[in-house]
């Protein structure tokens, strides 16, 4: 483990414990409260996988559910391997056995690749097309297609494991434990309300929990602080269970809900043994409360999928959750406030940061004054026109915005990173609203799809 | 899967029940009167509405009584339910 | 197999939860629709069967269990000898299913009984009922009919933490064998 890219104090990783796991095949170590994605990129590991069609490489991009890239099969073992995890919600136990998927011979060398290379040869549809002709060579190509299909591989033994069923009845559901669920929860328990509040992360608390920075403060003091305090008291509510790692699946109508609680997948494997893996919640409850927070947006631009290329928020969260610096020379680009937290929290933790590039003509919160403070480098009204680098993003091009915004002006700026955050704003997470039938509108304030009330 | 209030046990989840399929069709008085066609639309020509439909329900995992159901088969929204010979609670 | 000439011996206890079977146990099956009936069997065995839903009532020989607005159970508290048995069908026999006052069937062979003891035995029940038990549990002498792990089941409430479950004997085994092995892990 590269120690330089851990900092050292932190409450929710204990650094006591190290955790050593295998990624294909290379022992690598971590610490407890790690998940896979935060152990791999303290190793400085960014190259994860391999895109399906162009094979393309592929890196770690969020910090949570909403991961896209960092697709993992985790173990070998042909009755319990399981595949398409992501790295992000799996948590670190001892002895993880982690591998790359849709890639061979490795992640680093993918004959695959070559399709990249072929792209413009290779358009959409184009294996429906091709195929198809002469008939009678479909039993030669089949052999191929059928071994390029599919992202992991199924186990072909029976599964040993235990799964338990619950049925359970509540006045109120909460989804989601950060700091609006909290609230929701208690207020609804404090009215003699049977009430379940659910969160699919290990402890409660959201993005409020490693909030540190000065411009979010309730009561004067920092928000982090503020949530741990309310956190120990729901904990003493009569009529509160509290759930964690338990993720809601579905969403069915009269408020029927599904919901999967993990109980082992983060013990080391001596330590499950005999206990129920997994356990599915039947949920019928009078009300819920969707409380699912919100995912940033990426930005659009040429070659934003290199390994190295994250959410703004997910480097924020790397720091002041895991404790790790998702790189040495971060840059950050961004056209909103959010991408300046994330600013300051490497900069307290004394990450480099490159420059910070703002489409935006400026801005004028308190928190980009605050970063205007640090002497960081902002290139206002400026864009990323280009990026380099195959396994890790090596360098940027930037131009600056004509007036109107429509082109781009000036020379080409050429910056050396080994990490650019992304921050295209914040989009609600209204899945499971949608999914019970809820309609949404466009709010165009802060340019989102919201919740419609009927 | 929907709540279904009983008349006899109240709420119970759908999985206790078995559906009947329509309501309200009256057994013609002399069968042997009909046709084949009319015979053969008594016996298996139903509504298959998306909207507000008439239907039988059986308790068949509790009481095992037998009932109507008044349920919006776009949003399985049920709108009331009465007991076997009761007048439908909304025109027909 | 759970049986009325073969039954489950011993009790299994797992931590907080007890189970056994009981035996043997009469166990009555009563239609009627008649004004008169309710009268007829509060005189023969000094009960009167409720009419409210989910509900039963006791004494200390019986308790007789609502199950529908025409049908009622009637099971022992206490275990019985088939002389008996015999003596007290005949008697329901004679005065109800002879006036033409309803039907008696016996059903002590068709139901098998569980006992269900201890702290834990919502928790296994909900795992596989989708019964919401809030009310069931406060109230003393609570009646569901509802399915666990599939099959029909009727539930009587008969103190905290303490229940009798009827299962029908084709499928008793299946259920208690499901009920051996969930309570592994209450």
């Amino acid at each position: 483990m590269s120690k330089e890219l851990r900092i050292n104090s932190n409450k929710f990783i204990d650094q006591t414990t190290r955790l050593s796991f295998k990624f294909n095949g290379e022992k690598l170590y971590g610490y407890k409260g790690d998940t896979l994605a935060s152990a791999l990129l303290a190793n400085n590991i960014h190259l994860v996988g391999r895109s399906f069609k162009y094979h393309r490489p592929r890196g770690i991009m969020t910090c949570g559910s909403e991961e896209p890239n960092a697709i993992v099969q985790i173990g070998n073992d042909p009755s319990l391997t399981d595949p398409n995890v992501r790295a992000t919600e799996i948590e670190l136990y001892e002895g993880l056995e982690a591998f790359s998927q849709n890639c061979w011979p490795n992640v680093k060398f993918d004959i695959g690749g070559i399709n990249n290379l072929l792209s413009p040869l290779l358009p959409a549809g184009f294996y429906y097309k091709t195929f198809m002709w002469p008939a009678s060579f479909w039993e030669k190509y089949e052999f191929f297609i059928r071994h390029s299909a599919g992202l992991g591989k199924s186990p072909t033994k029976p599964d040993p494991d235990i799964y338990d069923h619950k049925y359970y009845h509540c006045d109120v559901l909460v989804v989601g434990g950060g700091i609006s669920g909290i609230m929701a929860a208690k207020l609804s328990a404090e009215n003699n309300n049977e009430t379940l509040l659910l969160d699919d992360k290990n402890i409660l608390g959201g993005a409020t929990i490693y909030q540190n920075n000065d411009c979010f403060q309730i009561d004067s003091t920092h928000t982090n602080y503020w949530l741990e305090k309310e956190i120990k008291n729901i904990k003493n509510i009569k009529n509160l269970t509290i759930k964690t790692r338990t993720s809601l699946a579905a969403y069915h109508g009269y408020n029927y809900l599904l919901a999967k609680e993990n109980l082992t997948d983060h013990l080391s494997p001596d330590e499950r043994k005999g206990k129920i893996r997994q356990r599915l919640w039947k949920i019928r409850a009078k009300k819920v409360i969707i409380a699912t927070g919100s995912i940033e947006r990426p930005l659009i631009f040429n070659n934003n999928d290199r390994p190295g290329i994250m959410l703004s928020s997910a480097i924020k969260k790397f720091i002041d959750f895991y404790g790790v610096k998702a790189g040495k020379e971060i840059t950050l680009f961004t056209n909103n406030d959010s991408a300046y937290e994330t600013a300051i929290s490497l900069k307290k933790s004394g990450v480099n940061i490159v420059s910070i590039i703002d489409i935006r003509d400026k801005s004028s919160s308190k928190i980009v004054k605050e970063v205007e403070k640090h002497n960081i480098k902002i290139y206002w009204k400026h864009t990323i026109v280009n990026t380099e680098g195959y396994r890790r993003i090596s360098f940027i091009e930037i131009m600056q915005l004509s007036d109107d915004g429509s082109g781009v002006i000036g020379k080409k700026i050429k910056l050396k990173t080994d990490c650019l955050g992304i921050s295209g704003g914040w989009t609600p997470m209204v899945h499971l609203f949608t999914q019970s039938g809820g309609k949404l509108k466009f709010r165009s304030d802060d340019n989102v799809f919201f919740t419609r009330q009927e | 899967m929907f709540i279904i209030n009983c008349p006899y046990c109240g709420e119970r989840d759908q999985t206790e029940f078995s559906s009947g399929g329509e309501a309200h069709i009256v057994r013609p008085k002399q069968p042997t009167e009909l046709s084949d066609d009319e015979w053969a639309k008594f016996l298996f020509m139903r509504k298959n509405i998306k909207g507000i439909q008439f239907e039988r329900w059986n308790h068949s995992h509790g009481c095992r009584k037998w009932f109507n159901v008044v349920r919006d088969t776009s949003n399985d929204k049920i709108h009331a339910v009465y007991k076997m010979g009761e007048k439908p609670p909304v025109n027909k | 197999m759970l049986n009325f000439e073969t039954t489950v011996q011993d009790s299994k206890s797992y931590g907080d939860l007890t189970l056994s079977e009981v035996e043997p146990i009469l166990k009555i099956n009563l239609r009627s629709n008649k004004r008169e009936f309710s009268t007829k069997i509060g005189k023969l065995l000094s009960i009167i069967p409720p009419i409210e839903a989910n509900t039963s009532s006791s004494n200390e020989d019986y308790s007789i269990l609502w199950l529908s607005p025409d049908e009622w159970l009637i099971y022992s508290n206490n275990k019985i000898s088939y002389e008996q048995q015999n003596l007290l069908e005949e008697n329901l026999f004679n005065n109800i299913s002879n006036t033409n006052q309803g039907s008696v069937t016996n059903v002590t062979d068709h139901w098998v009984m569980i006992n269900l003891k201890g702290s834990k035995i919502y928790d296994l029940l909900s795992k596989s009922s989708p019964y919401d038990f809030k009310n069931f549990k406060m109230k003393k002498g609570s009646v569901a009919q509802t399915l666990l792990n599939h099959t029909d089941v009727i539930l009587h409430n008969i103190d905290d933490n303490n229940l009798n479950l009827f299962v029908r004997r084709s499928f008793s085994e299946d259920l208690w064998l499901w009920i051996n092995d969930s309570a592994r892990f209450l």
